[in-house]
């Protein structure tokens, strides 16, 4: 797996860019703050973080999209049951606590806040690298972190030690809710978009 | 009271849209799920006015809205979608799109949009 240094801090750069952007579609969806914690953009070893997401032993629900066009990748919005019911709240604009139970609705929820961060870091991607960058029907897990990571890089882990992720930690405000947003870009396609990324600002700056 | 069909995948979205719709003058005489329920349940119900969510399975808005005007060309689609990309603003207005709406979005521009479109301007 290769990508230069040079390349991973462009693809750093835009990636903080876009999770701003996403960060404002994310509280103007729930009306309520969504305040980023951290982001950070990587290679990481698999089995590192594999043995992080299997020692959280919290019950989360998440919602896995495909980002299609010319630069393709995988997103995945996580977050722990009992914050998905608060979500679901601040979403239907009901008071909070209506929510007692996983139903369709939290499904829902969640589903619908991936589809608006994957949208939203498409959105910038596309603004960025001048193509259009679609998210593909989200699918809602509902089972414990490491077993959900697991689904997320199982076609990576395949053929590699390490992976290129982009990690996106969130915290609603006035509450103890955390939640986590993954991008893993797909390397050919990140290459080629950052290429013409940067023959596109070299020809600006002459 | 102006008849409305809310095409959308996730039910919570369509939860969403039928509490803002009904702070407005509409009736939610339908709901589909995908396009090709969008399609049956027009032709079923013919709405007045469709809100139309684009990253659908199965068939997409694009494609439903393509279809449903291929079988009423004065069909009134409003596009609801994440997406905030010219191209594809540019193929919801091709396909026959009335207006386009990007998410998240503040109750009263639906209402305001929807009122709109229905009333030609």
């Amino acid at each position: 797996m290769q990508i230069s240094k040079e390349h991973l801090k462009i693809l750093d750069i835009i990636v903080k860019i876009s999770m701003d952007s996403a960060s404002r579609s994310f509280s103007k969806t729930i009306k309520h703050a969504a305040l980023i914690e951290l982001v950070k953009t990587d290679l990481v070893d698999i089995s590192e973080i594999t043995e992080e997401m299997n020692n959280d032993f919290r019950e989360m629900v998440a919602s896995i999209l495909r980002l299609e066009g010319s630069l393709n990748g995988k997103l995945m919005f996580m977050i722990p049951l009992d914050g998905a019911l608060m979500l679901q709240d601040f979403y239907l604009q009901d008071e909070p606590g209506t929510a007692k139970e996983f139903d369709e609705f939290t499904e829902g929820t969640v589903q619908e806040i991936g589809n608006i961060l994957a949208s939203a870091i498409g959105n910038s991607f596309a603004a960025g690298f001048g193509s259009m960058l679609l998210p593909t029907p989200p699918q809602v897990l509902c089972d414990f972190a490491g077993s959900i990571f697991g689904q997320l890089i199982f076609e990576e882990s395949m053929d590699n030690d390490k992976i290129l992720l982009t990690e996106t930690k969130f915290k609603l405000r006035n509450t103890e809710i955390d939640c986590y947003f993954f991008l893993l870009p797909d390397l050919n396609t990140l290459e080629e978009s950052l290429d013409k990324y940067e023959k596109a600002s070299d020809t600006d700056s002459l | 009271m102006n008849r409305v069909l809310i095409v959308d995948d996730a039910s919570v979205v369509r939860l969403l849209i039928k509490k803002v719709l009904k702070q407005g003058d509409f009736e939610i005489v339908g709901e589909a799920v995908n396009g090709v329920d969008a399609l049956a349940k027009y032709k079923e119900l013919k709405p007045d006015i469709v809100t139309m969510d684009i990253t659908m399975p199965e068939a997409d808005g694009i494609q439903a809205t393509k279809d449903i005007i291929a079988f009423d060309p004065n069909a009134k689609i409003v596009m609801l979608s994440g997406i905030d990309q010219k191209e594809m603003l540019w193929q919801a207005i091709k396909a026959g799109a009335s207006s386009y709406i990007v998410k998240p979005f503040e109750n009263d521009r639906i209402l305001s949009t929807l009122h709109d479109v229905i009333n030609g301007k």
